[in-house]
């Protein structure tokens, strides 16, 4: 009973360890709990897809110069 | 702390660092919590073993072995100052941080930058860059490019979360001191490039 108490407790100060974020405006707060709570558990679901949305974009926006500009940066380590 | 104890220390921390590494990819929120409070300088010096293996591992394929003890100590240098930076600022805003958990929380924010350099060199030999124009050639850069978008993002998610564990300040501190952090950032960049140190930091 004792250890499970301890053990609560533990976790009680683990999870408020820091205050909660409040953006000043509430819908800028509402829309950040909203987008950060799917970025906690496996955010590469949402992050590959908008990688392949992002390179799409630069690609039409810089065309060949991306292309070119990618080639130099694998010299890069 | 004889040697048997030391092995299974190491061992511990070793398997930490792994599992650590794993649950960064699948609940990034709920491990940074853990690594900030995190107390076993092990893992730290394991983190840094790794990183100090890739750059022998360039090292190898640019002929020359000096440079990876070099490279070492350039990323010591810029992971201390980062260190220092946050930390610094801190201590100013609040007058108070915790040392440790910025370097474990930091420390452990250098996963996706080696993940992405290892990938990089691996790539680089398997796939030399030409940089030609042809379907397979734009194919395989816009993979890599999403491929580094993917783990940029990562990053930023990473250290966002490391600041915030570290500090406690609030989503617009974190952004204000993280531009203030780029604009240095930026500069050292452009000295590097000036002097042909590197191309991209190990940041």
């Amino acid at each position: 009973m004792r250890n499970t108490k301890h053990r609560l407790k533990e976790k009680m100060n683990e999870v408020f360890c820091i205050q909660e974020n409040d953006l000043g405006i509430f819908f800028l707060t509402r829309w950040y709990k909203k987008i950060t709570s799917h970025l906690k558990q496996i955010p590469f679901i949402y992050l590959i897809p908008l990688s392949f949305l992002c390179a799409f974009v630069l690609y039409l926006l810089l065309g060949k110069t991306l292309i070119l500009l990618v080639s130099r940066f694998r010299y890069g380590f | 702390m004889d040697s048997k104890t030391f092995k299974e220390d190491f061992l511990v921390s070793l398997f930490l660092v792994i599992r650590r590494s794993i649950q960064l990819i699948v609940s990034p929120y709920r491990t940074m919590r853990k690594i900030s409070q995190e107390t076993d300088f092990l893992q730290i010096l394991i983190i840094f073993f790794f990183i100090f293996v890739y750059f022998l591992f360039v090292a190898l394929i640019r002929n020359s072995p000096i440079h990876s003890i070099v490279n070492m100590g350039i990323f010591l240098f810029q992971f201390g100052v980062t260190v220092l930076f946050f930390y610094g600022i801190g201590v100013m805003a609040s007058k108070k941080g915790n040392f440790y958990s910025y370097l474990f929380t930091l420390s452990y924010t250098m996963l996706p930058t080696f993940v992405w350099f290892t990938v990089n060199t691996t790539l680089f030999l398997v796939f030399p860059p030409h940089g030609t124009l042809s379907f397979f050639g734009k194919g395989f850069n816009m993979l890599f490019l999403s491929f580094s978008l993917s783990i940029f993002f990562w990053k930023i998610l990473l250290v966002y979360l490391a600041i915030r564990f570290s500090s406690g300040w609030s989503f617009f501190r974190i952004l204000y001191v993280f531009l203030l952090y780029l604009i240095v950032l930026f500069f050292y960049w452009y000295l590097s490039l000036y002097f042909k140190l590197f191309l991209v930091p190990f940041l």
